[in-house]
């Protein structure tokens, strides 16, 4: 392994699915809430602009993947940098994605915990998903692509359920008047809603395993672009629906969002939503677990990352054991997420602008 | 110089012209006796046969002269249990009694080949030196004729045909289409096969597998569609086989299955001929075994588990609809009891309050909890459906009825279960039936217990951390490398036509491309050509 060739395991819709599962979790309840405490009524356009600034980071990361097809960041930053360095770099990588996956359980486990068991232990539920999460992790990459695949035609469905409230309660005039919050307030808000956006850097862990690369790559792109219209649609709905101060303080919007529909033989339609979503969660914990393995085995050149798999699985189990309370999580997660933002947004432009001035990498052969 | 062109006449006349799958490769490797060679004494050659077949009553010895040929004594020996008696007498004892007075030694031919070529009335016929090739020819109910002062020997073919009308397959009815299902009899199987694709290039890969059955294996496959390292793979995995005996194809089929402990079959096993070509037609291969009436195809993917041969016979918004039948009543058999009782212990809130008071009513005086009491229903139903499935017919119809109502009705009135219970189960029971293969009902019978097993500890959390758990392994698992999940996860949008629903067959222009067939198009292909108006 290491720095041996990697195997090309994904098809391009595989790729694109694992894209989507992994940048899709919990910011796909809470973001109107980011939206209108950053910005208020015009928060949606905060999302769209925040997308563009995304998926010109990714382009970044594509750019950079396009010189070096066959590797992954983790081996072309030790191609630029050295071995020391690049590996450096490597582990910060590793670090924000066990601590998004562990932080991601502990939302997790809370949200189940309020919804669904009440009096279940968090650390069951830890323990159960971790175990889960552990039996695809030790398989293959293909086989993670394709339970990705299921489960993005599982919940792409559960999207369509975001339509009915609107049709009940919406009111289009909580829309208008557009841009009154004030441009420079509309452009302050971007960064705290870059926050639901982590996980697009996955695709650079990813990208070297895609079986046809110049497809994947537009597949990316496009998978970042549905997110971001799904976010946009999502907070536009939840504006139209919800008066702002209380968009402000739900927790989860999207669920209480989701529990004004009724349904004649259920009485609260949200644990259809909450269920569905667990899946959604277990696609960014394990797709994060994946990934932090992948790159613990290529900064170290170890062989077997069934053994690494085994190895991490305390250590995300730990971040969300010792993670505490609901709001320390929620400050963690944003601590979390706005340092693999900072990694995403500078690192991959200082390691191509290397690359440039040490003319290193460029074509398949690199 | 003999030898040589016998030997040379020997590889004309075996039926596999490849030495792999020849005869002699079947023959035991180092068995522990060692049978004598063929002499030109008769007397010799019959001792030794007599000493192998000693105690066998039904193994006979016919010794006759020749006219005119007093000094050199025939003898025929067979098993009588095997022979066709009628074929004996009319074509090899009567030709050989009267004919065999035309033979002069003048000719230039030997006796040996004449009776071979002018006398005896049997189309397969063979010359051979090898005693193994006797002692497997008798075994196979063939006819050995031993000339004395000749060590070339003749296996004449007399087999008895012991096998049943065609009837129709029990597991696998339909209401519109063929009603013939395959026999025991694996030439009867592959002529049926034969009759619906005449086809030259429909190949027929014969191995001979099991040291002491000797049981045949028939390989089909059309050359021209399949991908061919999937037949090699096959053959591969079929002749590294070693065991004394296959009995059946079930033998088989673990053979090849990748994942033995798997819940899911990864081989699809039919008693339909014409579901066979269907399969060979779309780039599988089919394996018949002698002496067991279904046929494995492989490699197969799970939606084809929920598809039946009618799918295709009756129209197409009918068929799409019995498939999402097929697809909700496998998950409902799947998961029901567990969602129900996971709803009645842990998620009572979020059922319609009116809803949860028919369904709480007289619960307070049940003495098992729910989990317990669900557990119990369903081992009671599976040990009806197991005790009516060992009866015969009517017997059984009548065991499921009394078991079914009677303790369904006594165990409501005795307070071990409550009515919502019994109807529970009940659907459970009832939509595990529509799926149409045993096989795969089997499975969901295991998973259910899996859900429920989940659902009593963790709720609705559990139920959706056992079907995750489910689907990973359906896509860890692979049918002879194709990936079982196919054509859903790896999805190929032009086979989704023939998945959850069916699309019209003028729609379904391609082959399944998961099986990378030599040939996608499914028209404009074949040797016949298009028909000319």
């Amino acid at each position: 392994m290491g720095q041996e060739k990697n195997d090309p395991a994904l098809t391009p819709f595989q790729f694109f699915s694992l894209l989507f599962g992994g940048m899709l979790g919990f910011g796909s309840l809470n973001i109107s809430r980011f939206a209108t405490v950053a910005v208020g009524r015009d928060g949606w356009i905060s999302v769209l602009l925040g997308g563009i600034i995304v998926m010109i980071n990714t382009l970044v990361f594509i750019g950079l993947s396009k010189r070096f097809p066959e590797k992954t960041i983790i081996q072309y930053s030790k191609i630029i940098l050295g071995k020391f360095l690049g590996g450096a770099i490597g582990l910060l990588f590793v670090i924000s994605a066990i601590f998004i996956a562990g932080l991601t359980l502990a939302i997790t486990a809370f949200i189940i915990n309020s919804w669904i068991l009440t009096f279940t232990p968090p650390y069951i539920i830890y323990i159960t998903m971790l175990l889960v999460s552990l039996y695809v992790c030790i398989k293959d990459l293909k086989i993670l692509g394709r339970v990705s695949v299921i489960l993005f035609f599982l919940h792409i469905i559960f999207f369509f359920l975001f339509i009915p409230p609107v049709t009940q309660m919406g009111n289009l005039k909580n829309l208008f008047p557009i841009g009154k919050s004030g441009w420079i307030n509309i452009l302050k808000g971007i960064p705290s809603i870059l926050y639901c956006f982590a996980g697009y850097e996955l695709i650079s862990i990813f990208y070297p395993y895609a079986q046809e690369k110049k497809k994947s790559a537009k597949v990316g792109l496009l998978s970042i672009s549905i997110l971001v219209m799904i976010y946009t649609f999502a907070v536009i709905t939840q504006i139209i629906t919800f008066p702002l101060d209380y968009l402000k303080k739900a927790w989860v919007p999207s669920v209480n969002f989701i529990s004004i529909i009724s349904v004649p033989f259920l009485e609260r339609l949200d644990i259809i939503f909450i269920s569905s979503w667990i899946y959604v969660f277990f696609k960014v914990i394990s797709s994060f677990y994946y990934a932090a393995t992948l790159e613990i085995q290529q900064i170290f050149n170890v062989k077997n990352r069934k053994f690494i798999c085994v190895l991490i699985a305390p250590l995300i189990f730990s971040i969300a054991f010792f993670s505490g309370t609901i709001n320390q999580i929620d400050r963690f997660t944003f601590v979390a997420t706005s340092y693999t933002l900072g990694l995403s947004l500078t690192v991959p432009i200082i390691l191509l602008g290397l690359s440039f001035l040490f003319k290193k990498g460029g074509g398949p052969n690199a | 110089m003999i030898f040589v062109r016998l030997k040379k006449l020997w590889h004309k006349l075996s039926p596999n012209p490849s030495p792999k799958e020849s005869f002699e490769d079947f023959s035991p490797k180092n068995e522990s006796f060692d049978p004598a060679e063929i002499t030109s004494n008769l007397d010799n050659n019959l001792e030794t046969l007599l000493k192998t077949f000693k105690n066998s009553s039904d193994f006979s010895i016919k010794r006759f002269y020749i006219e005119k040929n007093k000094e050199e004594p025939l003898a025929i020996l067979y098993l009588d249990t095997l022979v066709d008696t009628i074929t004996l007498n009319k074509n090899i004892l009567e030709p050989l009694m009267h004919k065999s007075m035309k033979y002069s030694s003048s000719n230039k031919q030997s006796i040996i080949d004449f009776l071979d070529k002018s006398c005896i009335t049997v189309s397969d016929v063979i010359q051979t030196k090898e005693m193994q090739e006797i002692i497997t020819g008798i075994l196979l109910g063939k006819v050995i004729l031993l000339l004395h002062n000749h060590s070339e020997v003749l296996i004449i073919d007399c087999k008895k045909s012991m096998e049943r009308d065609i009837e129709e397959p029990l597991l696998e009815s339909v209401s519109r289409g063929a009603r013939d299902g395959f026999t025991e009899s694996v030439h009867t199987n592959i002529s049926l096969v034969r009759q619906r694709l005449k086809d030259p290039f429909l190949k027929v890969r014969k191995l001979v597998i099991g040291e002491r059955t000797q049981t045949e294996v028939c390989v089909l496959y059309i050359e021209d569609i399949v991908n061919s390292s999937l037949v090699k793979n096959v053959i591969q995995k079929l002749s590294s086989i070693q065991t004394d005996g296959i009995l059946s194809d079930g033998y088989l089929e673990e053979y090849l299955e990748e994942n033995p402990y798997s819940p899911f079959p990864q081989v699809d096993n039919t008693e339909r001929p014409d579901k066979v070509v269907a399969s060979l037609l779309e780039g599988r291969v089919a394996i018949l075994v002698d002496g067991s009436p279904s046929t494995l195809v492989v490699p197969i993917f799970l939606i084809q588990l929920f598809q039946s041969p009618e799918d295709y016979y009756q129209r197409t918004l009918y068929a799409g609809m019995l498939r999402l039948l097929r697809y909700l009543s496998a998950f409902i058999s799947v998961s029901f009891p567990a969602i129900y009782l996971s709803l009645l212990t842990y998620h009572s809130q979020f059922i319609p309050s009116t809803l949860i008071e028919l369904l709480l009513t007289g619960r307070s005086e049940l003495p098992f909890p729910a989990a317990l009491e669900i557990l119990i229903l369903l081992f009671q139903v599976d040990l009806i459906q197991e005790a009516s499935s060992r009866l015969l017919g009517r017997v059984g119809q009548a065991a499921g009825i009394v078991g079914s109502i009677v303790l369904g009705q006594a165990a409501i009135v005795a307070n071990i279960t409550s009515p919502s219970t019994v109807v529970v189960i009940a659907t459970t029971f009832l939509s595990s039936y529509v799926v149409p293969r045993y096989a795969l009902s089997f499975s969901l019978r295991i998973l259910r217990y899996l859900m429920i097993f989940a659902a009593s500890f963790l709720g609705i959390y559990g139920v959706i951390m056992a079907w995750l758990i489910i689907i990973i392994h359906l896509c860890s698992i692979e049918s002879m490398g194709t990936p079982y999940l196919a054509p859903i996860s790896p999805t190929k949008i032009q086979s989704l036509k023939d998945s959850i629903v069916r699309f019209p067959i003028k729609k379904m222009v391609n082959r399944p491309s998961e099986l990378n067939p030599k040939k996608l198009v499914r028209k404009g292909e074949s040797i016949h050509g298009t028909r000319k108006k």
